[in-house]
Order: C-alpha cells, then sequence, then structure tokens
C-alpha cells in the first residue's frame, strides 16, 4: 500500500468526508478530491506533514491564517478553508473549496497562454487577492501558476497553497526570502541577506502575467544549468538532472539560477505574442524588473497601470489570430502568400479590412479603430 | 491615523494620504491614478471600485475624505464625477469606514486659515493633489476636535 492510499484511508475513517481522486503529490503535501459529506459541499483535500511535537499554534497557522483573512475580507480571491483537524500525530488535514478550473498552470500547459484582456483580468484578481495578505503585513513569496486556482464560473483567480506565507518583519518591509520555486524567485531573494518583501510578491505576479499572455516561461529549470551545475552533477553521479533526486536537483538548479541572478544573466522572458500592446509589454517589464526601486512599490500602482490597457481580447487559433470583439466587430488576422491580412466582420461573413507586410502595423492599426 | 483624501475627475482621481507624525500634519502619499478605461460604463465603474478598495487596502486608512463633485470644466453637469463619489463611498463602506463629503467652499475657506505649509510636503503643484490632500487635512481636524 503506497503512502498516498494510507492517507485516503485514514480521511475516510474520520467518516466526514467521501474521498475521490489523488490531484497532486507534491514535495509537502498530498492533494486529493473529495466532498465534505455533512457539509454537502465538493472540497479539495490538503493533508501536510507537521512536527509531532507542535502546538496547536504551529499545527494549524496556515488554517488559521486563511480562515481569519477570507472571514475578514470576504475576499473572492483566496481559496476558503472549508474545515481543518488532525489526521495523525505528524499529519494535518485541511479541507478547502474546491476550484472548478483548476490550477493556471493546467490552463498553460493544457490549452496554451489566456486570450490577451482575459489573461490582464486574472492577473488583476491575482493583486487584489495580495494586497489583501500585504494589507495584513503578509507576504505570499511563493505566486506561481500551479499556486493559484482559476474559477470558471466566476472567471476568478484564486490564490491556493499557503504553505510559504510569511509575516513582515516589525518595519513591515521585508521577511527571510522562501526558495520554494526558483524559476520565481525574484533577483533580491538570492542576495545576501536573501529578503522578500511586497515588491517581490509583486515580481512573482509580473512573471504570471507574462505566462498568461505568452504561455509558460520558454525554459525549464534545465536551461538555467551553468557549467558550473553540469559539473556538480556529474559529481553526483548523474548524466542529467533528471538522474538526481527531487532534493539535490532542486538545490543544484537553485544554485545555478542563484548565480545568474548575481551575474545578472537571468534568462530573458522573450518571445512575446504579436498582439500585445507595448502598453502592456511595459507593464510586465516593470513588474519584473531586476531593481526593486523600479519596480511597482504597492499593488494600486500595478492595478492602476493594468486598468489603463484597453485592447482586442486577441486569442490565437493555430495560425491564426482572432479577437471575437472589438469596437462593435469581430477581427481575425492570418497570413497569406507571405503578407498579413486583417479581415473584419459585423453580422455575417469576414470581410477584408487591410493587408500588411508586418502583422505588428495591424495590431495597432485594429487598436485605433474607433467604434 | 490615516485619511485619504480624494478629488474626483472625469478622467482621473488624485488622492492624497494625510497622517499625524510630530504633531503635524504630513502627505505622505500623493498620487493620480487613471480611471479604468472601458466602453461598458458599468464596468468601468466597477473597476474603480475594485481599484479604491485596493487602494484602501494598501494605503491602511482609517478615514476617508472626498472633495464634492461640483460643476465641470465648462459648466454642464458631469455625470462621472458623482458616480465615481459614489464608488469611492461604497468602497470605503465595505470596508467599514467612515466617509465625510467636503464641499468645495469648505476647502476654500479652510485653506485661508489655515497654513498649507503645515502639510509639508505641500509643494502641491496639481490643484488636485493639493486639494485632496487639503480634505484629508480638514477631515483629520474635525476628527480630533470631535
Amino acid at each position: 500500500m503506497s503512502r498516498a492510499d494510507g492517507i485516503r484511508d485514514r480521511i475516510v475513517s474520520i467518516g466526514k468526508y467521501e474521498v475521490a481522486d489523488e490531484i497532486h503529490e507534491g514535495a509537502s503535501a498530498y492533494v486529493f478530491r473529495g466532498r465534505h459529506v455533512p457539509l454537502g459541499e465538493n472540497v479539495v483535500l490538503k493533508v501536510y506533514e507537521v512536527d509531532a511535537s507542535s502546538d496547536a499554534e504551529d499545527l494549524y497557522r496556515e488554517a488559521r491564517l486563511l480562515k481569519k483573512i477570507s472571514d475578514e475580507s470576504g475576499c473572492e480571491n483566496l481559496v476558503r478553508v472549508v474545515d481543518v483537524e488532525r489526521l495523525s500525530d505528524d499529519e494535518v488535514l485541511m479541507a478547502m473549496e474546491l476550484v472548478n478550473g483548476g490550477s493556471l498552470l493546467t490552463q498553460l500547459t493544457q490549452r496554451g497562454p489566456l486570450p490577451l484582456m482575459d489573461a490582464v483580468r486574472v492577473t488583476k484578481g491575482i493583486i487584489r487577492g495580495t494586497a489583501e495578505l500585504h494589507a495584513r503585513n503578509l507576504v505570499h513569496r511563493d505566486l506561481k501558476p500551479a499556486n493559484i486556482m482559476l474559477d470558471m464560473q466566476q472567471c476568478a483567480p484564486k490564490i491556493g497553497d499557503f504553505g510559504s506565507i510569511a509575516e513582515l518583519d516589525e518595519a513591515g518591509v521585508s521577511v527571510r526570502t522562501s526558495k520554494r520555486s526558483a524559476l520565481y524567485t525574484p533577483p533580491e531573494c538570492w542576495q545576501v541577506p536573501p529578503r522578500h518583501s511586497r515588491a517581490s510578491d509583486l515580481y512573482q505576479i509580473g512573471m504570471v502575467l507574462h505566462e498568461l499572455v505568452n504561455g509558460p516561461l520558454p525554459y525549464t529549470a534545465e536551461a538555467q544549468l551553468d557549467a558550473e551545475a553540469h559539473r556538480r552533477i556529474r559529481k553526483a553521479g548523474g548524466g542529467k538532472l533528471s538522474d538526481l533526486d527531487a532534493f539535490d536537483a532542486t538545490q543544484i538548479v537553485n544554485e545555478a539560477i542563484e548565480r545568474r541572478a548575481r551575474q545578472k544573466k537571468l534568462l530573458p522572458l522573450a518571445p512575446l505574442m504579436p498582439y500585445v500592446p507595448d502598453a502592456l509589454v511595459r507593464v510586465v517589464a516593470k513588474a519584473t524588473a531586476p531593481k526593486v526601486a523600479s519596480r511597482f512599490q504597492s499593488s494600486t500602482d500595478f492595478l492602476a497601470a493594468l486598468e489603463k490597457i484597453d485592447a482586442p481580447n486577441w486569442r490565437r487559433e493555430g495560425d491564426t489570430f482572432i479577437a471575437s470583439s472589438w469596437r462593435g466587430r469581430a477581427w481575425r488576422l492570418f497570413q497569406q502568400h507571405g503578407e498579413w491580412t486583417a479581415e473584419r466582420r459585423k453580422t455575417a461573413d469576414y470581410r477584408m479590412w487591410r493587408v500588411a507586410g508586418d502583422s505588428a502595423i495591424l495590431f495597432n492599426a485594429i487598436l485605433d479603430v474607433v467604434a | 491615523m490615516r485619511v485619504l483624501g480624494v478629488v474626483t475627475g472625469t478622467k482621473d482621481l488624485h488622492v492624497a494620504v494625510v497622517a499625524i507624525h510630530a504633531a503635524s500634519a504630513h502627505a505622505v502619499t500623493l498620487k493620480k491614478i487613471v480611471l479604468p478605461v472601458d466602453e461598458d460604463e458599468s464596468a468601468r465603474l466597477h473597476r474603480t471600485l475594485q481599484l479604491m478598495d485596493t487602494l484602501i487596502l494598501d494605503e491602511k486608512v482609517d478615514r476617508v475624505a472626498i472633495v464634492k463633485a461640483g460643476q465641470a470644466q465648462f459648466g454642464n453637469a458631469s455625470s462621472v464625477r458623482p458616480k465615481v463619489e459614489c464608488v469611492i463611498q461604497l468602497a470605503a463602506v465595505r470596508r467599514n469606514l467612515p466617509v465625510s463629503i467636503v464641499p468645495p467652499q469648505t476647502l476654500r475657506a479652510f485653506e485661508k486659515k489655515n497654513d498649507p505649509n503645515l502639510l509639508v510636503e505641500a509643494g502641491f503643484k496639481p490643484v488636485g493633489s493639493r486639494d485632496a490632500a487639503l480634505a484629508a487635512w480638514l477631515d483629520l481636524r474635525k476628527h480630533e476636535q470631535s
């Protein structure tokens, strides 16, 4: 019997839950889809390990924090806690609301980038959820597509996985860094001493925005490896990163990214989708600026910058770019005989609008169309 | 005690956060925020509500003072400003914050009687920023006296 099966049996034995399938076996938690029988609510059951000697404050820290914030704020962008209890001496079970759309990572890997303005809308939701944490002197420290769920009914993102959440220091400025997701760790968190501030959370949201608009990052952890990292992999007895166990692999990748951050050689975020307006490119660049001082300093600044963006909701379907509604018309862009063609439709069929040698000319021209 | 002062415009807002420090009032934040752009007016107002809600959270304010929308620049009745004013009130009520509406005349009278230089950061070039800070300061003063 695997560990997951044992946990599943223990959950069922409580008598309060029905367990369906396992969603995710993470580094620090087992996650199942299930049902809270007394409340009649579909839930996500997260089981995480704890130190058996911890007091109640430590054991239920994550659950209590989440419950407090969601009760006080009623924020729709944070996952709601339904129930929490001790499963065994060293395991705690937390039941959270089931968000029907899955994680943003699933969306990105299975369906590719979101339509342009949908991505902006989702990012604004993430910023609002993060603002609720920041207002309480908390930082999330691990914002990435895998930790953000998408509620398809409300089209609202919900921030989950509060395992890395931390309270800011007395001055309310920063806290020690968490290096859980190296690809999303801002440069200042690799410095000595590593500090994570509100601006670091906003950097991570900038990375998420980039991914939502342009698709998953154009590189994986392996792309970050340098000569020193490859030497260490060989020394550890492996030919490539995947030959090592998860702990060693993570450590080597973290160190490689740390060296890149210090040498200011972090991999670029390009390529961008051709329809991304310059205003949004500037927002992403500012949010992910290596220097903290050059970034958005508050959630309001970030949100206000996104609120200024008004563009068609472009999406890609094969080699064609489509915006279903912009200035009262549907638009379509595709390449034909080496030239880019823009067509538009009001009621019936698409009709030719303009032709240009470069798609950027057409995207900008459509942006300037008056209703 | 931190008070958020807001001057509404048709396309943007001037906001100021005034706080008491070392027995004098200081403008700790001065910002011009462009209102959300959307063809659909209801969507625009909803987005303004969310933006104001985030601002209130970010600035950790205790009270909100809004300069009452008067006539528009060319004397016509502005439909946008009263709506934005209402949206700001809703955002404040959602966070259980008291709101005061400051008529422009009251603001001018207050300005004459009090030396605006008490607001150390008041090099206020844009009139909007200056009025937002003054409204917040006036509200702060009233609250302290009550």
